[in-house]
């Protein structure tokens, strides 16, 4: 007996997604079909892939072109982060870091075809270099570049070809594992209380 | 238990792992590694065995036998190898051969001199292995090559004797003779030699590959 092709094309795209084997796609299909949560999912994809686009500056998910942080004139220009997921992006937000950020949205992986241009790093190299050249005619301190990954081969690689990259550029950059960010945000934060003690106070 | 090779892995369900990996029993296949086993990272050889399971087969017992630790260009050649291995070798072949390369290659890109022997020796043995081998040493009638001729070479045939002087019409590259016969005889030492071998082995894998490599890019950062 031949499944209706409606049927076998929804378990079709399922099998394509990431890490679903087909017998997964197949019990995925039967439950978006039997259940009300499938109405709700269908939904959810339309209106995400409607309203949701990368922000032209850090490529983070915004429903507007230059989301919010990168309109923010409280942020340092002069502090770049460089991130493989927006998870990573609201972790570093909620430890308090307040530079500016670059999402890649993955890691360099050839044999899943993803390079330099499926992570943008040509944006990045451009957003680094428009930051520079602000910092340079501010005379302020150089832009540091911080590129904060979970430790991988694959993750090495990706630190390694943008440090290459950036390799020209007035610009420190910095190759960081995310106990390490996590431990310089601490430090930051300890010293920023420290200068706020009120006047007077027992030291 | 068997001694493996990740080449890729991909984020399945929780802190589990769908692993494309390298064995020299069943050369290539996909296995998931799950929460018990360390995570699994590529330029490793491990040791483990695996058993039929939903989708795709279960690993078990995985251990890190030894950490290949590849640096500054060397690490992109070792993303250049995964890469070739994926995108040409079959899947469930025996690979015993091919295998042994691939750790003698991941040992040699370790030291920090010049990869490019290393990386000519894989390709080579490669190219055996997919049955598109050749010779440095004959032409493509099997004819002895000589040190005093010059050859172009077409992928899947193999060195063709040309004429010098006619031969840059064509828009080939031509190949002294002399560098051949010390590349089959495994004396290349000269950096020409090492140019051609990687010229010529650029053309026979091109050909087999539907469009160009990713890793490639990775080794021109500047552009
Ligand atoms: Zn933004």
């Amino acid at each position: 007996m031949q499944l209706p092709a409606q049927y076998r094309q929804l378990i079709e795209c399922f099998d394509a997604l990431p890490g679903i084997g087909p017998r997964a796609a197949a019990r995925m299909a039967q439950h978006v079909l039997e259940h009300d949560s499938g109405e709700r999912l269908q939904q959810a994809i339309l209106t995400a892939r409607k309203t949701l686009q990368h922000c032209c500056c850090c490529r983070t998910y915004s429903d507007l072109s230059i989301c919010p942080l990168c309109t923010d004139d409280e942020r340092s220009t002069l502090h770049l982060l460089v991130v493989s997921g927006v998870e990573d992006q609201f972790r570093w937000e909620e430890a308090g870091y307040r530079g500016g950020y670059f999402v890649l949205h993955g890691l360099l992986s050839p044999v899943a075809g993803i390079g330099p241009r499926q992570l943008h790093l040509p944006d990045l190299k451009q957003r680094v270099e428009t930051l520079v050249s602000a910092a340079e005619s501010s005379s302020a301190e150089n832009l540091l570049v911080q590129v904060v990954l979970e430790s991988s081969v694959e993750a090495d690689a990706t630190g390694q070809f943008i440090e290459d990259m950036l390799a020209g550029f007035a610009c420190r950059v910095q190759l960081l594992t995310p106990g390490q960010l996590a431990v310089d945000l601490q430090r930051a934060r300890s010293f920023s209380a420290a200068d706020h003690v009120p006047a007077g106070a027992d030291k | 238990m068997k001694t493996l090779f990740v080449l890729q892995r991909q984020p399945l369900r929780e802190q589990e792992w769908l692993l494309d990996i390298f064995t020299a029993e069943q050369g290539r296949l996909s296995v998931v590694a799950g929460r018990s086993q360390p995570q699994p990272d590529l330029h490793q050889r491990y040791q483990g065995d695996w058993a039929r399971a939903e989708d795709w087969p279960q690993l078990r017992g995985l251990r890190s036998l030894q950490t290949y630790s590849l640096r500054g260009a060397n690490l992109y050649c070792g993303l250049y190898l995964a890469e070739l291995l994926v995108r040409l070798l079959p899947r469930y072949e025996a690979q015993p051969e091919l295998f042994l390369t691939y750790v003698r290659t991941l040992e040699g890109l370790q030291h920090p001199g010049l990869p490019d022997p290393w990386l000519r020796l894989f390709e080579y043995q490669l190219l055996q292995t997919l049955g598109y081998g050749f010779s440095w040493q004959q032409d493509r009638e099997g004819r002895p090559v000589n040190a005093s001729e010059f050859y172009r070479f077409i992928a899947r045939e193999g060195f063709v004797r040309s004429d010098a002087s006619v031969a840059p019409a064509l828009r080939q590259p031509l190949f002294s003779g002399e560098y051949l016969l010390e590349l089959g005889q495994g004396r290349a030492q000269r950096p020409q030699c090492w140019a051609a071998a990687k010229q010529v082995l650029r053309c026979a894998l091109e050909d087999l590959l539907e469009r160009p490599l990713i890793s490639r890019e990775l080794f021109q950062p500047g552009r």
